[in-house]
């Protein structure tokens, strides 16, 4: 626009807008006038472009997620804008919230990738607006904005190999999971909260889905099911949906982006800063160092610590850290550690989630309440690996990583309660039981199956030796302090299910049923 | 010596009887709590419901195959299910309510809230089987007339309308129009939630209730296609 104006005009605009008649008076102070204004100019012509070109804004995140980009990935943070195409994703405990410019919203579930081929929205012109998004796997729930309020026939939404038809001109709301990595065929399920969709599967299409039904297709079917009422799906369908709905999303209404994200930020930020702290130094022993942003930390036992605090032990540390959930996380000597996420709402486990990375060394984690009674809500980077839980009801288990070694990252994780399951660089190790160990390391293929952890191989034995420079695995492991949080320290912590749940079903019959006598 | 047998047998007897008294008492105090909680609309404490747990763990202690706590056991577990955002442990809930309900059918196969109950384990599960068409048969035969049963097996019907056979859509059918003689106003709400209008329209006893729906869906319906 600004380049198609002559120069007199753009100096006229940019001097009416400044107010500076008497400045414009005098011919001397022309050059310095138009020296200013093109300045001036110059200085808002980027912006300008900038926020022409943003489609919208990351809204809020919890967990990692990320864009891609060319060469890579890089990590996204509340309050950073994007173009009118890119591919997001979110990692295993991600939760990604986007809102485009005509007020979209897109709610990434954990390990979703959301392509964005084309997206453009005029307010002034809302015919010639529309956009083309694609779910490749994962997890989304998606409001509609202005385009598919009112230019629905350029909306273009696609998950996995199954593709979405909006049906109706109103509010929209809609959440699906689809899943492609099954080799014998796509599994996907829909759901509308409001405004109608088809879905074109790829056994068939599911010619209307109104709203408060949903409706599951997956291969080997004969026949697939008819969309029925969320409360009378399959389990799996009601808990995938549950999760996509937990979170609290900002209205459907259009946003500059540019502006929408400054104030996203400033949030995000704030909320960091005044985070208090998530729990205490309960035990140190040898060098202790730790840092929290650009500050260098003293921490004695007692010490609080907050999100974001990085640690580090030295040649003989050791440090445990107990969690407002009563978890916590041993880290032996010469490892580094940071919290990446911590939210524990006693009211309300399903918003509660942990996840913090073992940049190296050796870590022992004793679930709280957080993880017993949600497991998948707890996640642990130990160099390229990530350790998840299976089972709630606690967990106690070890890993050590060094990602560095030669060749390649080595290391072993060694389950004393509960279950886990690792994916490695060299493979997924689909579950560790109790009393169990796995190692991996580079050049010998997928990690073997895990062994006792009295059974290991002697080279496994010696392999654990030189990674916890002890003789004994066993020992090494029960040197760690016996911190458990388990059961018993979560049974102190008032935990209520989801608001509603056990509130009197208004249709759904109530399934109590009737005892004793005449029942 | 016959007294000293005798003695030792009532001993027993009294014991037995104590135990039975003990895990009834605490499948009760399980069931008050549950009644309470469905009736209420305020979230529930988790020490309530591990409090609940342990009161029929502990009943099934005394009694193993105590048919009250295992049915208090099961809509517990169903509960939960539907607390549930993680798909995996959803489905494990559900299994475990099922495993529960079969476990107390065989103690009494004449109650239609298990054969019910049963059914609806059956349909969160995806399972819409043989099984699930003898639970809701046998849910309707052996309560035709209790409101709760009606909505049970028509809500779990409805569900899985398109592989029922024909004596079963009769069967459900029947529980509607006797339905709206007790609680028209509840089973009209499971039928508007289904979209099923076509079943109630022409009974005069649901006029009342569902003339505009009627109106506005007017037309045959196509229950089970997509």
């Amino acid at each position: 626009m600004q380049a198609s104006l002559s120069p007199h005009r753009k100096l006229g605009k940019i001097d009416r807008a400044l107010g500076g008649r008497s400045f414009a008076q005098t011919k001397g102070h022309r050059v310095a006038r138009a020296l200013a204004a093109w300045a001036l100019l110059i200085l808002l012509t980027p912006v300008s472009e900038d926020a022409l070109a943003q489609a919208g804004y990351v809204h809020a995140l919890s967990g990692r997620a990320y864009v891609q980009k060319t060469g890579g990935r890089a990590p996204l943070t509340a309050g950073d804008t994007f173009q009118s195409s890119g591919s997001f994703a979110t990692g295993e405990r991600g939760r990604l919230v986007l809102k485009f410019a005509d007020g979209q919203l897109v709610l990434l579930g954990p390990g979703s990738v959301l392509r964005v081929d084309r997206y453009r929205y005029d307010a002034q012109d809302i015919k010639t607006s529309g956009f083309s998004v694609g779910l490749l796997n994962g997890s989304m729930r998606f409001v509609g904005g202005s385009i598919t309020a009112q230019n629905r026939s350029a909306v273009r939404i696609g998950a996995g190999n199954s593709s979405i038809v909006l049906l109706s001109d109103k509010s929209t709301d809609f959440s699906i999971v689809v899943d492609t990595g099954d080799k014998q065929g796509e599994t996907g399920i829909a759901f509308v909260a409001a405004g109608e969709i088809a879905v074109r599967t790829p056994y068939g299409r599911i010619r209307r889905i109104l709203a408060d039904q949903a409706v599951p297709w997956r291969p080997n079917r004969k026949e697939q099911p008819a969309p029925v009422p969320l409360a009378a799906s399959p389990a799996v369908v009601q808990a995938a949906v549950a999760a996509l709905r937990l979170a609290a999303l900002p209205p459907s209404t259009p946003v500059e982006p540019i502006v929408a994200a400054s104030v996203a930020r400033s949030e995000a930020v704030a909320v960091a800063a005044n985070s208090g702290p998530v729990g205490y130094v309960e035990a140190v022993s040898g060098l202790l160092s730790a840092e929290r942003g650009n500050e260098r930390l003293v921490l004695n036992v007692g010490d609080r610590f907050g999100l974001g605090t990085y640690f580090s032990t030295g040649e003989t540390g050791r440090v445990v850290l107990k969690f407002t959930d009563g978890q916590t996380v041993t880290l032996g000597a010469k490892s580094s550690a940071r919290i990446d996420r911590y939210e524990f709402n006693p009211r309300d486990i399903n918003a509660s989630g942990f996840e913090m990375t073992l940049l190296s060394g050796s870590l022992r984690f004793v679930a709280g309440s957080i993880a017993s009674q949600d497991p998948q809500a707890a996640g642990i980077s130990a160099g390229g690996s990530y350790i998840t839980l299976l089972m709630a009801g606690g967990a106690d288990f070890s890993v050590v990583v060094h990602p560095h070694a030669a060749g390649g990252e080595v290391g072993i994780a060694a389950v004393t309660k509960g279950e886990i399951a690792v994916r490695t660089p060299y493979g997924i190790i689909s579950r560790i039981d109790a009393n169990h160990a796995v190692p991996w390391r580079p050049g010998r293929g997928e990690p073997p199956p895990p062994v006792l952890l009295a059974a290991l191989s002697p080279a496994d034995k010696q392999a654990l030796d030189e990674l916890l420079e002890t003789t004994n695995l066993a020992a090494a492991l029960a040197e760690l302090p016996a911190t458990a949080a388990g059961p018993e320290a979560a049974a102190q912590v008032v935990i209520a299910p989801l608001p509603g749940v056990y509130s009197a079903f208004t249709v759904t019959p109530a399934v109590t049923g009737c005892l004793g006598s005449p029942c | 010596m016959v007294c000293a047998v005798l003695f030792v047998f009532l001993m027993w007897t009294a014991a037995q009887s104590a135990m039975l008294g003990a895990a009834h008492f605490l499948a009760q105090l399980a069931h008050a709590e549950l009644q309470r909680w469905s009736s209420g609309t305020s979230p529930v404490a988790l020490w309530k419901i591990r409090r609940v747990e342990e009161y029929l763990e502990n009943s099934l202690r005394y009694s193993a195959d105590n048919p009250w706590a295992l049915e208090s056991f099961a809509a517990l577990d169903l509960a939960r299910m539907r607390a549930s955002a993680i798909p995996r442990q959803a489905l494990a809930e559900a299994q475990d309510a099922r495993e529960r309900l079969r476990r107390a059918l065989r103690q009494r196969p004449t109650s239609p809230y298990l054969w019910a109950n049963l059914a609806l384990a059956k349909l969160y599960l995806d399972k819409i089987d043989d099984e699930f068409l003898n639970a809701l048969r046998s849910a309707d035969q052996l309560g035709p007339w209790e409101p709760t049963i009606q909505q049970m097996t028509v809500f779990a019907g409805l569900a899985a309308w398109g592989r029922l056979d024909a004596a079963l859509k009769q069967a459900l059918k029947g529980s509607i129009e006797r339905a709206g003689a007790r609680d028209a106003a509840k089973m009209y709400e499971i039928v508007k939630k289904f979209r099923r209008f076509d079943l109630i329209c022409a009974d005069t006893q649901y006029n009342e209730l569902a003339r505009q729906d009627c109106k506005q869906n007017a037309g045959p319906a196509t229950p089970g296609k997509r």
